[in-house]
């Protein structure tokens, strides 16, 4: 997929633990680390608000769409 | 009152049962079929091949039966559209696919009534068979929902 996700970075840039975004988006951190290591297949606009929110970010700065020749 | 955990302790009970019983019936397979052959007055040969026909049974049966013990403790496990279960599937089909095939040979051979049982075995085989289809895709279905953060 030539979707990448960027959250690690962002959470790096606010200086963000997983768990402690996790808690504050309000799922799982083994969810949130689904979808860190681009494991996920789908994600709620809801979590995509409320990861924007917290990272006081837009969805572009989390999800950015890469052509590197990959396909699945 | 009666729930879906009470239900599934109930299936987990039959089936137990069930084992209990083909395990004993291999046992007593030789001494009932004594016992009807002189009830009937019919002569004891005459039932020898139905005897290795059911004996050739319960092996599958015995599989089927711990197929099903579980297929029903991952269930209660909350496992339920996950590979294992689908594999279970695919073996109680071919299970009944096996018993078919093997009451044919027996009925055209010996016991025509062991042709119904036969059909009997294989259209279940089928619909278990079907049964795994949609248990695949349901895995699929589950996957996504499992990776949808």
């Amino acid at each position: 997929m030539a979707i990448r996700v960027n959250l690690d970075v962002m959470m790096a840039k606010r200086k963000i633990s997983l768990g402690d975004l996790a808690s504050r988006v309000g799922i799982t951190p083994a969810n949130l680390s689904i979808l860190k290591t681009e494991k996920a297949k789908a994600v709620r606009f809801g979590t995509l608000d409320a990861l924007c929110r917290e990272l006081s970010c837009t969805p572009g700065d989390i999800l950015e769409y890469r052509d590197d020749g990959e396909r699945e | 009152m009666w729930n879906k955990q009470k239900s599934l302790i109930a299936s987990l009970v039959m089936t137990g049962t069930l084992l209990v019983l083909i395990a004993a019936a291999i046992f007593l397979l030789p001494t009932l079929v004594r016992a009807y052959a002189q009830m009937t007055g019919i002569e004891y040969e005459s039932f020898k091949w139905l005897v290795v026909a059911l004996y050739v049974s319960a092996l599958p049966g015995i599989v089927c039966c711990v197929c099903l013990m579980h297929l029903l403790l991952n269930i209660r496990r909350d496992e339920v559209f996950v590979k294992k279960n689908a594999t279970l599937l695919r073996v109680l089909s071919w299970c009944c696919f096996f018993v078919g095939a093997e009451y044919l040979v027996f009925g055209a051979r010996w016991y025509i009534s062991l042709v119904l049982l036969a059909f009997a075995a294989l259209f279940f085989g089928l619909i278990l068979r079907v049964i795994k289809n949609v248990f695949e895709k349901a895995i699929l279905l589950q996957e996504e929902n499992d990776y949808t953060v």
